[in-house]
């Protein structure tokens, strides 16, 4: 008998309601504080450090020596909890920064990158989620090898999902490597110690479990973080606290500002380029773009890129299995489409609030009186204002902005104390650990179950204490390797965030579609459509540059990945009609996955292996 | 496991249900995102419209859809004796 009910722990929204005082509760005391007198510097870095302590005292709680607990956070995760995990690990630090970028420099037309996000949860959500959480397996590859009953398949699929995963785990810690000196005063590569320390002490303790609560406190603090500061910034400038409901009200006084202003248009196209390079630029693009705009088809098919990329990103498809049940993991999908809606509300409320405070003439920047903030701003690479026309005042176009600074930028600019400033860091913060904490834990997964060649004997043992240690021990040594890679490197962090959604959405969106929708699929068509779509997506990488550079023929990265994800479509149905038919075992598995009832199949054979362990080492 | 008998009329619901509803969330974040700037010469709360379909109506649409999904295809199972409960 199985119950959607019968794991939940009751109290967990009592839980998370403590944590939720706790946090507001140190905000005020900040507050107070500040208000005392306390200088603004020792406040930056003060609500992180909350944050990072109040998730690490949760992971820390959530210990576990279970495999169940362990891999899986024992399947008693409720809908909404995880809907706020999946809000925070589908954006993450690179991807929030990086919208916020988006939306502040490219108006309207960020919409295609916002609905991206929402259309890839909607999509795990709708075409994904029950299924793999009927399978019931630990990663990606695992569902493969089960679905087709093959190993090769499993180790195949696991090396193609070893690229996006780096990929997501690289841009988090570059985004902390830029934000961190500024928010902890500390050097970037001690904040990318702190950052890998506190990301261990989230992971080690409980595996899934542990990382799941974290995220979830973490995931509260991105969301007070982004509504808080506006509510403040929008009484200021509306005298109404729904920033959501009123910023709309500002966009014809910023086009009115801009006459004032002499803000010269310029083509989107190349406005969109420009978040692809590490430079500082000015609003140049009114926030209405209309028919001046990336046009129809380009926004479709970044929207459409987006939102494959995000639908088949393999921590973000696996966060199904751990809910108690089918119903449930479908209802946290549309829990975290709910979130994502609220940050696409929100998000361009922030933008247009910024864009007014630059154009408003009333809020001019003198020379002769530059305010702290700059220098602190563009120390930090930030923010950069010159006076080209020599009037003595800044004007918009003489305020230059990089696309990760916008968001530290805006408490800034909105004159708001330390602890607002701090509310806003910790943000961002929380947002990229949060990530960064689920793509480490995907390699550990992966290392210890798929690309494993003890793997049937881990199956046989997978309670036992000897897999979990060798997860912790892949998770230390690839979160150590990519902190010392960012160290060693400059990645650019939305690059990279975009990188591995366009090799996320060409490798495995059609082999994961194909697999649960088509009864004819079998391993020939999934080998050539994985392969497809990882060769091509990293070709299309390569001669881009990232993204940074046009490839021949003037194709850009979208381009070539939508281009990927049709090849690896195609080549995965005509190698599955190629290859040999479903055999009947084949089919009799697609059925169980499609059937809600029932036990998980993964744990079923989880279970049936025990005994033969036993049998054998009697 | 679900006997064929009961499956099939199952899985046609449930496929149906699913890419219908994929499809029309598309075609709702499509239209919202490319065409709504038509609307933006008419103001409502302040907002263009054009940016109020596009950035509120259609986003909410949608996230009552995906609600009402969830409602849907677990009485899709139920009806079907597909439930995780039975």
């Amino acid at each position: 008998m199985y119950s959607r009910h019968r794991m939940i722990n009751p109290l967990l929204g009592v839980y998370y309601g403590i944590f939720t005082a706790v946090y507001i509760g140190l905000v005020v005391f900040l507050l107070i504080l500040e208000h005392m007198g306390v200088v603004d510097r020792h406040l930056l870095y003060a609500l992180t450090v909350a944050a990072f302590t109040l998730s690490v005292s949760i992971a820390v709680a959530a210990m576990t020596k279970t495999g169940d607990d362990f891999f899986v956070s024992g399947r008693r995760v409720p809908a909404g909890l995880n809907g706020l995990v999946l809000f925070v690990v589908s954006i993450g630090g690179a991807g929030l920064s990086g919208l916020f970028g988006a939306v502040f420099f490219l108006g309207v037309d960020s919409f295609a990158l916002l609905f991206g996000v929402f259309g890839g949860v909607i999509l795990t959500g709708l075409m994904m989620a029950s299924f793999v959480r009927k399978a019931g397996i630990y990663t990606v590859p695992s569902f493969f090898e089960v679905r087709y009953r093959s190993r090769f398949i499993g180790v195949i699929a696991g090396l193609c999902v070893m690229l996006p995963t780096g990929l997501f785990a690289l841009a988090e810690l570059s985004i902390i490597k830029i934000v961190g000196p500024m928010i902890l005063g500390v050097s970037a590569e001690i904040s990318l110690v702190v950052i890998f320390v506190v990301a261990m002490l989230i992971i080690l303790p409980g595996g899934v479990r542990s990382m799941g609560w974290a995220q979830c406190g973490l995931a509260i603090v991105v969301v007070l973080g982004l509504i808080i500061p506006l509510v403040i910034v929008s009484m200021q400038l509306t005298n109404l606290p729904i920033a959501q409901l009123t910023y709309g009200s500002l966009i014809d006084d910023i086009e009115a500002f801009k006459s004032v202003r002499s803000v010269a248009e310029v083509n989107a196209h190349e406005v969109w380029s420009g978040l692809f390079l590490d430079e500082k630029h000015a609003v140049k693009l009114p926030f209405l773009t209309g028919e001046a705009g990336l046009g129809a088809a380009s926004k479709f098919s970044l929207m459409v890129i987006i939102a494959l990329g995000i639908a088949s990103m393999p921590a973000l498809v696996m966060r199904a299995g751990v809910t108690s049940g089918v119903f449930q993991a479908r209802k946290s999908y549309a829990w975290g489409a709910a979130l994502i809606g609220l940050l696409i509300l929100t998000l361009p409320a922030y933008g247009i609030f910024l864009r007014y405070m630059i154009f408003n003439p009333e809020m001019k920047i003198v020379l002769s009186n530059l305010p702290e903030w700059i220098s602190v701003l563009d120390g930090a690479g930030f923010f950069q204002v010159s006076d080209l026309n020599g009037d003595g005042e800044i004007l918009a176009e003489e305020i230059l902005l990089s696309r990760d600074g916008a968001f530290v930028s805006f408490p800034f600019m909105a004159g708001l104390n330390g602890t607002m400033q701090s509310l806003c860091f910790a943000t961002i913060m929380a947002a990229a650990l949060a990530s960064f904490c689920a793509r480490v834990m995907t390699f550990g997964k992966l290392f210890a179950f798929d690309l494993n060649i003890r793997k049937s004997e881990i199956e046989a043992d997978v309670g036992g204490q000897a897999v979990m240690i060798w997860t912790r021990i892949v998770v230390f040594i690839f979160a150590g390797l990519a902190a010392w890679l960012v160290y060693q490197f400059d990645f650019d962090p939305f690059q990279l965030f975009f990188a591995g959604l366009i090799v996320s959405a060409a490798a495995l969106f059609p082999s994961l579609l194909l697999s649960i929708w088509w009864r004819r699929m079998n391993k020939t068509g999934l080998f050539f459509s994985l392969l497809t779509g990882v060769v091509l997506s990293a070709g299309g990488l390569f001669v881009t540059n990232l993204g940074a550079e046009t490839a021949p023929y003037g194709l850009d990265l979208v381009q070539l990945g939508c281009g990927a994800v049709l090849c690896s479509f195609l080549v995965g149905i005509i190698g599955a009609l190629i290859g040999p038919k479903p055999t009947g075992a084949d089919l009799e598995m697609l059925t169980e996955i499609r059937t809600p009832g029932g036990e998980a199949v993964y744990d079923r054979m989880l279970r049936l292996a025990m005994p033969r362990r036993t049998n054998s080492s009697g | 496991m679900m006997d064929p008998e009961r499956f099939i009329p199952y899985w046609r619901v449930t496929s149906r249900l699913s890419f219908m509803l994929a499809g029309f969330l598309f075609l709702l974040m499509t239209l919202g995102l490319c065409f709504s700037h038509i609307f933006d010469r008419f103001q409502f709360l302040g907002f263009p419209v054009g940016v109020l379909l596009a950035g509120h109506f259609v986003v909410l649409l949608i996230i009552g859809l995906m609600f009402w999904f969830t409602g849907t295809q677990d009485h899709v199972d139920n009806n079907y004796g597909a439930n995780e409960d039975l």
